[in-house]
């Protein structure tokens, strides 16, 4: 067994012992309704983590996700609320999605700006133009318009308990499992996050594998952002708060190393669920975003500090096997 | 003009170039800019962004930055609004609220520097992970709500720090004229400031000349969540309510600061005239947007832009000096010269 | 196959110019395929250009290239892999990251159902690569977690999964421990077994001694002749390379050394550099450091500063021990000068006065403050003493050129007049002209009773500055020279292993 299986053996175990935990100690756990809005809530972290992890993976950050989710998310309810057909949407939000995605990569390509700095003033950048885009009344003031549309409406619906942004989630998660495992740009993309300046003597395009990783997490925050609207049937304007820093939790809990070359979107699927099942069962105890917050961030450092020591341990131990 | 030309390519000529531009827009656009009350206004929100620029500039000049500053700042002034409301207004009650909130800043900044330089993580995850952590701790401690000390007769420490005039200045503006003194001193003056452009330029070559990197990293950290707690403690006092969105997002409000300043986030390059000048313009930013009728939500979206303008521009020039191009061009060029090739081989 | 000695590799004439310099005159060079040749020459005598460009790293002025007797047009890196080249360099290329599977088919991926490469057709051809070549190396291990001989025999996988008829090999033992490096001859000597041709470049006579079956020496940008198996001998082969015997002929005058200022060195290891290396050096001389490229020089004196721990063995200065902390050193007068210049040894974003300033804070910031004018005052007088040009003391240094900032690394040191003072490499990628100027700030340090102690690659450098000369092979000292009746050659073989007349044997 490789480290990859061991670290994701470990997320796995991770995601049991939670679930067993909270399952033990609160009966409003395992109801089937809680399950099935935890996984939805799951969902929409997880699309973006999925995309997220391809970023990452290849080396870079995209903390502009949030900021996508929001202007894609306004843009579809007005299109939504003008009566556009679902299917016009859809599209509209993902191709925005991978416009932005595209733009982050030009500043990170092209004007070489360090990616945190490029993607968080980014970030700035689309949830302020998003927020041009939500309904206001006359006075400029937003208001909670509720979107009237049918084909969109139906997204937000489910198959039994299962929501249909679940389904599309671990569909989209394996679609991206098996490009980055099963393909040339996968490993193309391990190969950016492990040392650019060798991938690119070894015939690398790095510079198109970077764009087309911040274009496919573009497009996953555009179909996190109909799931979204299409389950809340409006577009707020704290759409899409935070949700990179969630999405990045969940990455980096799943076992992506943030300087890049380890992991897979299967982590960011794991990551997710542990993410949000701490977040569903700490309320079970009571405890609210206060203590979530603590929590999340907390996990976050233990997350990433785990990640170094424990790569860094078994590098040393199969070095002394290997050689 | 050719020294017109030097001048206005320098980043002070910039700096002087978009301050009169604003200026002369104001001046067109809204009488209402040049009144004294705007003005003072004005200083009140440079004030607070000032002091935190001041001690976020610490952080970037060693390549690092600091995501938490809002959070902090919330926390602080909340810890100081809370002991001062919950001991019935005295001043044993301020004092401790005040000394906690610097513990908790100092606590905090060893806990980013401690990470950062010893564990490797990097910095941005670290500081984004303990924003949401502070922030969590602040909505525990406030229970979510908010804290309006009332005015007290007599003499206020609370609203004193916030409200009172000293000169015909505001306290807040004298308290950072304070730190931007200071800071200025400790980093054109003091052998930590100089060693810290040292490790920020280059942690190796600092390393050999016997700079304790390390030590540099932590100090530059705590300094930087300090100078965030005093600030969110003035600001809670200038507004007379404190809770968890106090300061809320001010962090991309200081890094916008930090880029027009022209200070370099890759560490190494920038000095406190930067810092102050980044915060006036973000002040002025602020109040025009105010002024112009400009709804709230768009801070970020005007934010982002600038922040995007002032970066690429900062990078194009950093990149022509040092005679880059981009990998779209150095293929065209290459495209190019093998096409010529190919075209004298055929001859 | 391996009888078949047709020529593989053939350049004809290869010309190459920088900046108006003629760095390769009209080479010739040719090697036969079921052979390893070796490539031998100084530093600058044009090896790794003709290298670049025939891996399409550079290309080329004029000449020409044939494969197989056919001619080939080589422009690009990939024009070069496709004529069945190869190279290993001396920094490996490896991803650390990866698999040894997905590191070998990197960028050359076998493609399967649907265009989508075929993973378990790589890891059976990687499989049946690594039998073939009876190579002890597991196809899914982790690069990251292999040492630094499996990660050449990595490399070299690499090759020869793209079946390349010629590989090149740039200093491939630089990174090795030596018991790797035999392991690594093994490996080349079955290559060659089984017909492939190798084209070996290295400083290291010994290894070219051991393998090569012809050796091309160059010479300031000419191929100054080829050697068979049979002629290949230490001293001939060095001959070539140095092309005349070159000597001291100054009027060189011996001063006595300071006996007040000693720095003494008692069996010192670190790691499988040194192993057990001793000396005395005295105030009042230049102590000239020799040997290969990579033979522990910079370890030496990085373990002396204080910036690298010894494993083993002790340092003093005056009967006291040196501490292992850079800051307490400097304290005692310790300085170094290191070989990275751009890297490790002045900041290019601060000014020439603030790089002045950084080794002096205790002179000019008594209390932790500093003082403007003794600042001002230290960089002023910084840039008359050591001529640093322009003489701006608030431009950057990286605005400087390569000389300069190297007058600022160095007089940053000089201006604290440090009683032990450590170059490592200080004149390279330095102009003529300012060098002159460096030995002699060297020289007069050294005149005051300090310790200069100087590591070069630099032969003509080491022999004319130095008054004594201590040649490291194999991580001990091997032999030393002094200044009267050292020469270039004999400096080579010591640094290879070979005892000779000139110097006095050390083990």
């Amino acid at each position: 067994m490789n480290i990859k299986q061991i670290r994701l053996l470990i997320s796995l175990l991770l995601v049991v012992a939670v679930a067993l935990f909270f399952g033990l100690t609160s009966n409003s756990f395992f109801t089937t309704s809680n399950i099935s809005q935890l996984l939805r809530e799951s969902a929409y972290i997880g699309t973006i983590a999925i995309g997220m992890s391809g970023v990452i993976i290849s080396g870079n950050i995209d903390l502009s996700a949030g900021g996508i989710v929001c202007f894609s998310g306004c843009i579809l309810a007005r299109l939504a609320h003008a009566g556009a057909p679902a299917a016009v949407c859809v599209i509209g939000a993902i191709a925005i999605g991978v416009g932005l995605g595209f733009i982050n990569s030009v500043l990170v390509n092209h004007l070489h700006i360090a990616p945190f700095v490029a993607t968080l003033a980014a970030g700035f950048a689309y949830t302020g133009l998003g927020l041009i885009f939500t309904f206001r009344d006359k006075l400029g003031r937003q208001v909670n318009q509720s979107i009237k549309n049918p084909g969109v409406e139906l997204l937000g619906g489910k198959v039994g308990i299962i929501y249909y942004s679940v389904i599309v989630w671990l569909i989209l998660a394996f679609i991206i499992y098996f490009l980055q495992t099963r393909t040339k740009f996968g490993m193309h993309t391990y190969a950016v996050g492990s040392n650019e300046k060798s991938a690119q003597m070894s015939g690398v395009r790095i510079y198109r594998i970077k764009a087309i990783n911040y274009m496919i997490c573009g497009a996953m925050c555009g179909v996190a952002s109909v799931f979204t609207v299409a389950y809340n049937h409006t577009a707020t304007p704290s759409l899409g708060n935070a949700m990179e820093f969630q999405a990045i939790a969940a990455c980096v809990i799943g076992g992506i190393v943030m300087s890049g070359g380890f992991g897979s979107s299967i982590s960011a699927v794991l990551g997710s669920i542990f993410f949000m099942m701490l977040t569903n069962g700490m309320l079970k105890y009571g405890l609210n975003v206060d203590w979530q917050k603590m929590v999340q961030g907390a996990l976050i450092i233990i997350a990433t500090s785990f990640d170094a020591q424990f790569t860094r341990a078994y590098t040393a131990r199969m070095r002394k096997k290997n050689n | 003009m050719l020294k017109f030309k030097r001048f206005m390519g320098g980043s002070w000529g910039q700096r002087a170039l978009l301050i009169i531009i604003i200026f002369v827009i104001m001046a067109i656009g809204e009488r209402k800019f040049f009144t004294s009350a705007n003005w003072s206004s004005i200083l009140l929100a440079i004030a607070i962004y000032g002091i935190m620029a001041c001690g976020m500039l610490f952080v970037v000049l060693i390549g690092g930055m600091d995501l938490s500053i809002g959070s902090m700042a919330a926390l602080s002034g909340s810890l100081l609004a809370m002991n001062w409301f919950n001991s019935g207004y005295t001043t044993a009650g301020f004092a401790k609220g005040l000394l906690l909130g610097l513990i908790a800043g100092l606590v905090v900044g060893l806990l980013h520097g401690v990470l950062v330089a010893y564990l490797n993580l990097p910095f941005f995850v670290v500081t984004l992970a303990t924003q949401y952590l502070i922030y969590g701790f602040v909505v525990y401690i406030t229970q979510g709500g908010f804290y309006y000390p009332a005015r007290q007769t007599g003499f206020d420490p609370f609203a004193f720090m916030g409200n009172a005039k000293f000169l015909g200045l505001a306290m807040p503006v004298w308290f950072f004229i304070i730190v931007a003194l200071i800071t200025g001193f400790i980093l054109m003056k003091t052998t930590y400031g100089r060693r810290l452009y040292a490790v920020g330029g280059s942690n190796r070559a600092a390393e050999l000349v016997g700079i304790h990197t390390r030590r540099h990293t932590i100090i530059a950290y705590i300094i930087c969540s300090l100078c965030a707690a005093f600030a969110g403690m003035i600001l809670v006092s200038l507004n007379m309510v404190a809770g968890c969105t106090t300061a809320k997002g001010y962090e991309g409000t200081v890094l916008l600061a930090m880029m027009v300043g022209g200070i370099n986030l890759a560490g190494g390059e920038g000095d406190i005239f930067g810092a102050v000048f980044g915060a006036l313009f973000v002040g002025i930013l602020d109040n025009m947007q105010i002024l112009l009728g400009i709804p709230s939500d768009y801070n970020k979206t005007i934010q982002g832009v600038i922040i995007l303008i002032a970066v690429a521009l900062n990078v194009y020039q950093s990149r022509k000096a040092a005679g880059i191009i981009s990998p779209g061009k150095a293929r065209r060029l290459a495209a190019k010269a093998a096409k010529e090739e190919a075209a004298a081989a055929g001859k | 196959m391996a009888n078949d000695n047709h020529v593989l590799l053939e350049c004809k004439g290869i010309m190459k110019q920088f900046n108006g310099i003629q760095v390769l005159k009209n080479v010739d060079l040719e090697v036969r395929s079921g052979e390893v040749h070796a490539l031998m020459g100084e530093n600058g005598a044009g090896k790794s250009t003709i290298i670049k460009i025939i891996t399409g790293v550079y290309t080329r002025d004029g000449g020409e290239i044939y494969m197989d007797g056919k001619m080939v047009n080589i422009q690009t890196r990939q024009d070069s892999r496709e004529a069945g080249i190869s190279v290993i360099y001396q920094e490996l290329s490896l991803l650390p990251a990866l698999t040894v599977t997905e590191n070998i088919y990197l960028g050359q991926e076998i493609k399967g159902k649907f265009g989508l490469p075929d993973w378990k057709a790589m890891r059976k051809a990687t499989k049946e690569l690594i039998d073939r070549y009876n190579f002890d190396i597991d196809p899914d291990a982790i690069v990251e977690t292999l040492g630094m001989a499996k990660r050449q025999m990595v490399e070299i996988l690499k090759a020869l999964a793209v079946k390349a008829k010629l590989i090149i090999m740039d200093e491939p033992t630089a990174s090795l421990a030596a018991t790797e490096a035999e392991t690594l001859f093994n490996t080349i000597d079955f290559l060659r077994s089984k017909g492939a041709a190798i084209l070996y470049i290295s400083h290291r006579l010994d290894e070219v001694y051991r393998l090569s079956d012809r050796l091309t020496v160059m010479r300031n940008g000419e191929n100054v002749g080829v050697l068979e198996k049979e002629e290949i001998e230490p001293r001939r082969v060095i001959e070539m390379m140095i092309g005349h015997k070159l000597k001291n002929t100054d009027d060189y005058v011996r001063k006595p050394v300071n006996d007040a200022n000693i720095l003494e060195v008692k069996d010192l290891h670190y790691k499988n550099m040194l192993k057990g290396i001793s000396f005395t050096a005295h105030g009042g001389e230049i102590l000239g450091i020799g040997g290969l490229v990579g033979s522990g020089r910079t370890e030496l004196i990085s373990c002396i500063y204080g910036a690298l721990k010894q494993d083993s063995g002790t340092i003093t200065y005056n009967g006291q021990p040196t501490s292992h902390h850079i800051l307490a050193n400097m304290k005692k007068g310790f300085g170094l000068v290191p070989e990275d210049r751009r890297q490790e040894g002045f900041i290019p974003l601060l000014s020439i006065q603030q790089n002045f300033a950084l080794a002096s804070y205790d002179q000019i910031a008594p209390h932790g403050v500093v003082s403007s004018k003794k600042e001002i005052e230290l960089a002023e007088r910084g840039i008359k003493d050591y001529d640093v040009r322009p003489p701006m003391r608030n431009l950057p240094v990286g605005n400087l050129s390569g000389g300069n900032q190297q007058k600022v690394v160095l007089g940053r040191w000089l201006a604290r007049h440090p009683n032990v003072l450590l170059l490592d490499e200080p004149t390279a990628g330095v102009d003529v002209g300012v060098r002159a100027d460096l030995y002699q700030y060297m020289r007069e340090l050294a005149d005051e009773g300090h310790i200069v102690i100087m590591v070069s690659s630099d032969l003509a450098e080491l022999m004319s500055v130095s008054d004594r000369i201590l040649v490291i092979h194999d991580g001990v000292f091997f032999e030393e020279f002094m200044h009267e009746n050292v020469t270039q050659e004999a400096i080579l073989l010591a640094g290879s292993g070979v005892h000779t007349e000139e110097g006095r044997a050390l083990c």
